[in-house]
């Protein structure tokens, strides 16, 4: 909690960070108040409209549905997190906090509680966004769907991870932030270019994929039994274990690097 | 000044590549003394202190700091900056000394009262790229204070003061020393160093060429001016001096030089016993300057 402490008194007047965690909230109830509001519509041959992405934020849906949005709206964070580790670096402020009597693990760790803090504030916004949807929808409160709040939770450990990860690596806001958004873009390219050129269909295996798998694409009901399709879905646990073992990997990875590098 | 040591430097190298940055330093730091490393740019100061404050690896060689459990905890307990003063520049300077407060585990760290010991105390809110450099290098010294360390590690702390600063700053490591504080300074500024060092180590291109206490290095090869009622005789009984150098006869006098740092005492006693009673006797001291001067040009 003492590491936790230290990020604090080192964002707590840094402006640009709360922006982004702004931009953060902001965004994230923006997409779904639009989904709820909009319909995506497609004629059928019968003359007729379908919805084709789901409006529906009651519960139990409201999880899944806003997970989905979640994901793509924690880009702001993730950016907040390299953000906030390269700058140590500019600042050179990562030897100095190391001259002041922290280890390299320490500082490392201070990192994760970073993540770790920032997931569970994202979390928060989650639920309470989840029950603002879900107490104005139709149903009843249910238990039912909150699993996704913990798919959440690891989608965030994933995605905050990686982007740190990148940030001790590069060391360079730009440089992280553009390798950053460029992989979010193109992960899936290469995805299926893997698969075009070996057959091999490595979409589980990818450090976000397998997260962004998590969440279902929210097409309506009506959508998905138009385009029910045949074969076996990846049960959801073998994505949590892949992406848990992904940040693990980060982990190792930059304590490995920390351990080892002139500072 | 105790005969306890408080830093141990065992055979110290590093390399960059290519470059041998360190090669083979060894030296102990006693306790209480104010310990200069000099040397010119590019002569392995930094890299040394970088390695004892763990911020350089891959080294071979060890050091240790005498009383304290583990290195990082000999850290938690001193006061030192390396190079250029590094804080968050979007935060001010008591919100970085706070930061510097909780790595250290203080409890009640009197941020004021650095603050006011290098006159920040009036821009205390003020952010620190707002700062000067001298007020950013009397920032890092503030920093250094903060835990009221008995070892403060300071790298070319004059860097960007003004003459008045330099002799703050000089006033500040004096009364440091006679609060029985240890400093380490490395420095390149020889009169900075002479001013108010004890002991220094000398270094060119990574490698040790003398340590000790400054007048050991000041007299490490110094010329003594004699003379006695018969310089002639005087000159002979020198000449049979076991650590005589060389013996010549000017004017009046005659100059002779050790291999070894001579105490003129040994040798005032060293002459009476020989039946010579000297009329005049002075040690030709040297400025840091020429000593250094020589040392690196070998």
């Amino acid at each position: 909690m003492k590491l936790l402490k230290l990020e604090w008194y080192k964002l707590k007047s840094y402006r640009t960070f709360y922006v982004l965690l702004g931009l953060f909230t902001v965004f994230f109830v923006l997409i779904n108040y639009g989904m709820l509001e909009s319909q995506f519509g497609v004629q059928t041959s019968g003359g007729g409209s379908i919805n084709v992405l789901s409006n529906n934020y009651s519960f139990p849906e409201v999880w899944a549905n806003l997970g989905y949005y979640y994901g793509w709206m924690m880009i702001f964070v993730c950016i907040a997190v390299v953000i906030s580790i390269t700058n140590e670096f500019r600042y050179r402020t990562h030897r100095q906090n190391i001259i002041d009597g922290l280890s390299r693990n320490d500082f490392l760790h201070s990192k994760v509680w970073l993540v770790l803090g920032l997931n569970v504030v994202m979390l928060l916004i989650y639920l309470m966004a989840g029950f603002v949807f879900g107490f104005a929808g139709d149903n009843e409160f249910t238990t039912d769907g909150m699993e996704n709040v913990f798919y959440a939770f690891v989608m965030g450990m994933n995605y905050l991870g990686f982007s740190a990860m990148l940030a001790f690596l590069l060391k360079r806001s730009g440089l992280a932030i553009t390798l950053l958004l460029a992989f979010v873009v193109f992960e899936n390219v290469i995805i299926k270019l893997i698969q075009k050129f070996t057959e091999l269909d490595l979409s589980d295996y990818f450090p976000l994929e397998c997260s962004d798998s998590l969440f279902e694409f929210p097409l309506s009901q009506t959508t998905k039994m138009a385009i029910a399709q045949g074969g076996e879905a990846t049960p959801v646990l073998t994505y949590i274990v892949i992406s848990l073992v992904y940040v693990a990997l980060y982990y190792g990875v930059v304590r490995w690097k920390l351990s080892k590098a002139d500072l | 000044m105790g005969d306890q040591i408080v830093l141990r430097v065992n055979n110290l190298r590093k390399n960059y590549k290519q470059i041998q940055a360190l090669k083979g330093v060894s030296f102990d730091v006693p306790q209480g003394c104010v310990f200069g490393i000099l040397g010119p740019n590019g002569s392995g100061k930094t890299t040394l202190l970088g390695v004892i404050l763990d911020i350089l690896k891959d080294f071979s060689g060890s050091y240790s700091w005498e009383g304290f459990s583990s290195n990082a905890h000999a850290r938690k307990k001193l006061g030192a900056f390396l190079e250029t003063p590094n804080f968050y520049h979007y935060l001010s300077a008591e919100a970085n000394l706070k930061i510097v407060a909780g790595i250290k585990e203080l409890n009640h760290p009197d941020i004021p009262g650095v603050l006011k010991k290098v006159g920040l105390f009036d821009r205390r809110k003020s952010k620190f790229s707002t700062y000067s450099l001298g007020m950013k290098q009397r920032l890092a010294i503030a920093s250094s204070l903060l835990s009221n360390p008995d070892i403060i590690v300071l790298d070319e702390p004059t860097n960007g003061l003004d003459p008045e600063g330099i002799v703050e700053i000089r006033d500040l490591i004096n009364t440091l020393r006679e609060e029985g504080k240890t400093l380490i300074i490395a420095s390149h500024l020889l009169d900075e160093v002479e001013k108010v060092c004890t002991h220094v180590a000398i270094l060119k291109k990574g490698e040790l060429l003398s340590s000790g206490p400054v007048q050991q290095i000041l007299n490490q090869d110094p010329t003594v001016i004699v003379s006695a009622k018969d310089n002639q005789v005087l000159a002979d009984v020198l000449r049979r001096h076991p650590s005589i150098k060389s013996v010549s006869m000017v004017n009046s006098h005659v100059e002779a030089s050790f291999t070894s740092y001579m105490d003129p005492a040994d040798l005032n006693t060293y002459c009476f016993e020989q039946s010579i009673t000297l009329t005049h006797l002075a040690v030709n001291t040297q400025r840091l300057e020429s000593a250094f001067l020589e040392l690196i040009k070998e």
